[in-house]
């Protein structure tokens, strides 16, 4: 069984300074790394600290050597992409700026920052990526190759020529893999499922429902998905969320419905070119900070 | 659990636009790296280059070849063009580029790709500057999966990224698909292209190479930039004995670390290589003791071929001068997140020829470096399990196992 033990989400306004919504504890040694590192980097960093400040006891469990990152994002480094393509075209390409210009950039950050050494990746797909990352995760952890699994999804607000509005946030899920039910009310993860239909979002989105076995009680998603799917909604009943855009969203839907939840849930996400993931989560309550 | 096997191979690369063409010219110790004439009048000395042109596919903008340069400086989307390359040519070798040959088939399209389609956006970012905005620009690593995906009308897709290692994760990720059965078969592909942004920033970090790289050598200054796009199909064996295809050979595990040490350079004990080497083989069911072959990443930068040298020494432990090791940096460039994948279609090559190609730019071996370095010719060797890695920034690490069809997991 794969349970989500705790979860983190953030969401600042475009241009906010990080680190006074980082936690207290963590924001002297915060302080270097937020100036050195870029904005979808400190996301990434200070969401895990909020994560790790309220549930200290989670990482105790695991060698740092057996816990996996798996980043989404759907439009990654594009704000850092953008500076340092100025500092090129103004003749001096700044070499701080190149090492963030990619999207994998979060990853390596939060491995540097908490020593962890196990497997992980960044998938940059599109508004999906979030819960596509917590469906990659989920394999790791069930073929072993992870005894853990901090899954992150950020982006960073006003991508040029972006199709949604997307604001500056991250949230953060904790996964690890149980023998037992958990004693603290964990929930888990029922099933994941994944379609692309190309160009047809509500169809996709009817693939991903037909497919899912068992069927949850509850369907949740947010705005954005809601709007591309709507055929496929029909007689269902469901749940919005206001998220923050981006890969972002559908993390952010889970979160905020999912902290006392007496029913199964299946939290979805769809793109406009017809990806439609989803997550299905057992009762139980989501620490959220 | 079920083998994974290779049944098609493509690749666009400096040294060739097929994996026969690249194998050949590799054994024959050439080099596609050179100065471009049009880059030398840049703002920068971008110096030599591993440059790739599409075979009878003019660019849109009438420039069908990278010997002058003009198409690097292009703002036409290249990437998607070049990856449709390699991938048509990997379906036709697996039997799979008509529709219909997919129609029973649950098709995953998974790209490894650094930048993605960068140009239009950058262009379309400076047309923004002077206040002439694009209503709308596709962008990034997802726009080329998506293609792959709609060329596929496949059902599952992933644009994955680890930096320079990014390759290897997309053979990991496909591998993971059709081990819980979340499909048939899986396209995996690599994909990057030259551009000034990525160029820059090489300069910029003083890691490219002012001639041609010389990867292990002694004296080593850095990397050439190239550009490629590669594809493996990777399906399940027994979907592809249904088929009646012919297998090339076994992804038999792959393995993923991070060194959690520096953003932009290696851990020097080569920790987090190996561990994602012994990661790689674990999956395999195998030891160390397997491995008859090391396709290095070999960039030719001080700081990783150190590394790598310490990595495989703590891998193959007394063993170490038994295996041998390869780079083909020099011949095609460092193709950031193509490099692992023609390194892989490079690695099926050796294990179907049983000879390994010779380092192209390596003369005399840095005595910090204590491997058996293959140079100055192609060898013969017994070739049945290869481990492929690769390391990127962000301290990513990626290895693949590629066996023969002799080894590798039986059908339980």
């Amino acid at each position: 069984m794969i349970a989500v033990r705790a979860a983190a989400r953030l969401r600042v306004n475009k241009n906010e300074p990080l680190l006074p919504v980082a936690p207290q504890a963590a924001q002297a040694e915060l302080k270097p790394l937020l100036l050195r590192m870029d904005r979808l980097c400190g996301l990434s960093v200070v969401v895990v600290e909020k994560l790790l400040a309220e549930h200290s006891s989670l990482r105790q469990d695991f060698s740092v050597a057996d816990v996996g990152i798996v980043v989404g994002t759907a439009y990654g480094c594009h704000k850092t992409d953008e500076e340092y393509y100025v500092s090129y075209l103004q003749g001096q390409p700044s070499p701080r700026l190149f090492a963030y210009t990619l999207p994998s950039a979060p990853s390596g950050e939060l491995a540097i920052r908490h020593r962890l050494r196990g497997a992980g990746f960044t998938l940059s797909l599109g508004r999906t990526s979030g819960m596509n990352a917590v469906a990659e995760a989920a394999r790791l952890l069930s073929s072993g190759h992870v005894s853990a699994c901090l899954v992150v999804a950020v982006e960073v607000a006003d991508p040029a020529f972006a199709q949604e509005e997307v604001g500056d946030a991250a949230v953060a899920l904790w996964l690890s893999k149980i023998d037992d039910q958990p004693t603290d009310g964990s929930p888990q993860i029922v099933t994941t499922m994944e379609v692309f239909v190309d160009g047809a979002p509500a169809k996709a989105v009817e693939q991903v429902l037909a497919r899912t076995k068992p069927s949850p009680g509850v369907w949740c998603c947010d705005e954005t998905t809601w709007a591309l799917s709507k055929e496929a909604w029909i007689l269902r009943q469901f749940s919005t969320v206001n998220a923050p855009g981006g890969a972002a969203s559908g993390l952010w839907c889970l979160c905020e419905q999912h902290q006392e939840a007496a029913e199964s849930r299946g939290y979805l996400c769809a793109d406009s070119t017809g990806y439609a993931a989803l997550v299905v989560l057992s009762p139980g309550r989501l620490q959220v900070t | 659990m079920e083998r994974v096997v290779i049944t098609g191979l493509g690749v666009l690369s400096a040294l060739g636009s097929s994996p026969d063409e690249l194998f050949r010219r590799l054994l024959a110790g050439e080099t596609g790296v050179r100065r471009l004439p049009a880059l030398i009048g840049t703002p920068i000395d971008v110096g030599p280059l591993a440059a790739a042109s599409l075979p009878g596919n003019p660019d849109s903008d009438g420039n069908d070849s990278n010997e002058n340069g003009q198409a690097i400086l292009s703002e036409q989307p290249r990437a998607g063009r070049f990856l449709s390359f390699s991938t048509e040519q990997a379906l036709r070798q697996a039997r799979l580029f008509e529709p219909s040959s997919r129609d029973r088939l649950r098709v995953g399209a998974c790209v490894g790709t650094t930048l993605g389609e960068k140009a239009p956006w950058l262009f379309g970012l400076a047309q923004k500057a002077q206040g002439n905005a694009p209503s709308q620009v596709l962008f990034g690593c997802g726009l080329l999966a998506r293609q792959l995906a709609q060329h596929l009308r496949a059902e599952r897709l992933s644009a994955i990224s680890t930096a320079c290692c990014s390759g290897n994760s997309a053979l990991a990720l496909g591998l993971s698909w059709l081990r819980h059965d979340v499909c048939d078969v899986v396209v995996c592909a690599g994909v990057d292209v030259l551009q000034p942004f990525v160029i820059s920033g090489f300069r910029a970090l003083r890691a490219q190479s002012a001639d041609v790289c010389r990867p292990f050598d002694r004296r080593r200054s850095g990397v050439n930039l190239g550009e490629a796009s590669a594809c493996v199909v990777l399906e399940k064996e027994t979907v592809a004995a249904s088929r009646g295809q012919r297998v090339l050979a076994c992804l038999a595990g792959a393995g993923l670390s991070k060194d959690a040490h520096h953003m932009t350079a290696p851990d020097a004990q080569g920790r987090g290589a190996c561990l994602a080497m012994q990661r790689a083989l674990f999956d395999a069911e195998l030891s160390s003791g397997s491995v008859d072959f090391l396709s290095s990443h070999g960039t030719g930068t001080p700081f990783n071929d150190l590394m790598e040298g310490q990595a495989f020494a703590r891998l193959l432990g007394d063993r170490v001068l038994d295996v041998p090791v390869h780079s083909i940096k020099g011949s095609v460039g460092h193709c950031l997140g193509a490099a692992a994948m023609i390194e892989a279609v490079v690695t099926v090559c050796i294990l179907a020829h049983q000879v390994i190609p010779p380092t192209v730019g390596l003369e005399e071996v840095d005595p910090q470096i204590s491997l058996d370095l293959v140079c100055g010719k192609p060898r013969e060797a017994r070739v049945r399990c290869v481990v492929s890695t690769a390391s990127g920034f962000g301290g990513e690490n990626a290895a693949v196992v590629l066996t023969d069809t002799s080894m590798g997991k039986r059908p339980s």
